[in-house]
């Protein structure tokens, strides 16, 4: 077991370093120069909560962009890369199961989105604060002069744009785009294992995820509407047991209109994320385990 | 590679899909009771924002594509083009009727710009112009009460509504309501005594104007602003009370 872990390890840093000399933190500079300009644009018309919305926005948006692409983008290329380059032959010569080489690929590339989110949400976490502290310095001293207001409301006010600034809720709703590329990535190991180029995976992975962003509708169309006919009811009911609904990991809305994620919430996305991605790990196994290379 | 392990796979996945539909579904309505998923997307919205636009709010970018079309709401604005505005608007309130912010700035447009631009354009004759403002401040007043539907538990939208009330459409009796209920939301301190202020200007509300604004001064110098002062001396001077028992100079000031 220890050295089964020891194995996995070692291809998920492998992998990891064979991703990161793709130069895909390149994107980070990107991601700072949007945040960066989102965090500097100054709408009259805006009040403290919508600009600093408009940053979360940004943000959150491109966070979750570049996970569910380089999720899918990464893996369908690594298996293929690893054909190409004869790597893989040497490391299954090795006393390596399939099924370690797979879990180790997967870990690698969650490594890869997990530093990098973990590095956009400090820079934007960062952007917002000073947004946030310069916004209520603005307002406070306008409110100075109103004597309307008591200190009690002043103070409220600031709470309730603190509350839209950095909070924790952040922190989960980054979570909640990691959760969602984990099970994008792992439903690409799956159609990887079955597909014989990149191309090919990555197609099929888009589809997928957009098709399971409205595999809601099907699942509710199968599930909760009576009538309707047997085509369109085994199909729905096909869209539902096949694909993955990601409209669930995408509560980052939520949180930008300032809805709090309770823990427990969290722990069912967690939870359901394991369990996607324990299961596509044995369908890419199945598939894999004894696929001619 | 042997075909069993394919349709292994198969049953792998519609077996696991079994056990996850009831799980998700559970999910989906805890989801929309904790207001973290947006109502469903309205098919007809498509040939509004577009079709790249449709598949961003679809694909989970439903916040950003509000963001850029408050953008451009703000450039109708700029051009007062109104009918765009709203149409615009309404898009964004689709996509997040939960974002208070939107709302307000929909209703803030409506009532005090669109209002405005109307009762102001020289080349209308003073009825349609007058109108014109009419239905702009009605329509803010429907916008705003939309809002606090969508938001029952936000305070500032109660204000933006009293304001409405108070400062476009003269009901002090329903801006007395909106302020009141901005106050039991946690609103702030100057909510409670615009409550009264609207009270004390409703017809036949007077009373009970008089009960609020003699609770108010009597809570202590932080409330005897000017306006109270004045206000709960003419409404004990109209309402007959007697000198003694009058809190503005009267006997039973403390």
């Amino acid at each position: 077991m220890g050295g089964s872990l020891g194995r996995i390890w070692v291809l998920a840093g492998a992998t990891f370093t064979q991703l990161v000399r793709m130069k895909t933190f390149y994107f980070l500079l990107i991601f700072c120069a949007l945040v960066a300009l989102a965090g500097s644009l100054n709408i009259m018309a805006y009040n403290a909560e919508q600009q600093m919305k408009l940053v979360k926005d940004v943000s959150l948006g491109a966070m979750s962009l570049f996970a569910s692409i380089f999720g899918i983008v990464a893996t369908a290329m690594l298996i293929p890369r690893d054909m190409e380059d004869r790597t893989l032959y040497t490391i299954l010569a090795k006393p390596v199961p399939r099924v370690e080489y797979l879990i180790g690929k997967l870990l690698g590339v969650l490594m890869v989105i997990g530093v990098s989110l973990a590095a956009m949400h400090l820079f934007f976490s960062g952007v917002l604060y000073a947004r946030q502290e310069m916004l209520l310095a603005d307002d406070m001293t306008m409110m100075a002069d109103r004597v309307d207001l008591t200190e009690e409301d002043v103070q409220s006010y600031a709470e309730r744009v603190r509350e839209q600034g950095v909070t924790w809720n952040l922190v989960n709703a980054t979570g909640a785009i990691f959760l969602k590329a984990c099970v994008v990535t792992a439903s690409a190991m799956v159609i990887s294992t079955v597909a014989t180029t990149s191309l090919f995976t990555i197609i099929v992975s888009v589809l997928v995820f957009f098709i399971g962003h409205v595999q809601a509708l099907a699942r509710t169309y199968w599930v909760d509407v009576e009538g309707g006919g047997v085509v369109a009811k085994l199909f729905s009911a096909l869209v539902a047991l096949v694909f993955p609904d990601y409209q669930l990991y995408n509560v980052i809305d939520g949180v930008v209109s300032g809805e709090w994620i309770p823990f427990g919430a969290m722990l069912k996305l967690v939870g359901l994320t394991a369990f996607y991605v324990g299961i596509y790990t044995v369908v890419a196994y199945l598939v894999f385990a004894e696929k001619e290379l | 590679m042997r075909r069993w392990r394919y349709w292994l796979a198969a049953g792998v996945v519609l077996a696991f899909g079994l056990v996850r539909v009831p799980l998700e579904t559970a999910m989906e309505s805890e989801w929309q009771r904790l207001y973290l998923r947006g109502p469903a997307l309205d098919l007809g919205m498509r040939e509004e924002i577009g079709q790249m636009s449709y598949v961003a709010a679809l694909g989970g970018f439903r916040s950003l594509v509000a963001s850029m079309l408050t953008l451009k709401a703000h450039i109708h604005w700029e051009n007062t083009e109104y009918a765009q505005l709203g149409k615009t608007y309404d898009l964004v309130l689709g996509l997040q009727p939960r974002t208070a912010s939107y709302w307000e700035e929909y209703g803030w447009h409506r009532g005090w710009n669109e209002r405005s631009f109307y009762l102001n354009h020289p080349e209308m004759n003073e009825g349609l112009r007058r109108e014109l403002a009419e239905e702009a401040g009605e329509a803010a007043r429907v916008i705003l009460d939309r809002g606090i539907r969508n938001n029952p538990d936000e305070y500032t939208l109660n204000l933006r509504q009293a304001e409405l009330l108070r400062d476009k459409l003269n009901d002090y009796c329903g801006a007395a309501g909106y302020f009141a209920q901005a106050a039991a939301l946690g609103g702030p301190a100057y909510a409670r005594r615009f409550a009264a202020y609207m009270l004390a200007r409703c017809e036949g509300k007077e009373e009970e104007a008089l009960e609020s604004l003699r609770a108010l001064y009597l809570e202590g110098a932080e409330q005897r602003l000017p306006t109270l002062v004045t206000e709960l001396g003419r409404l004990e001077r109209e309402l007959g009370v007697p000198e003694e028992e009058r809190l503005v100079d009267g006997g039973a000031n403390p």
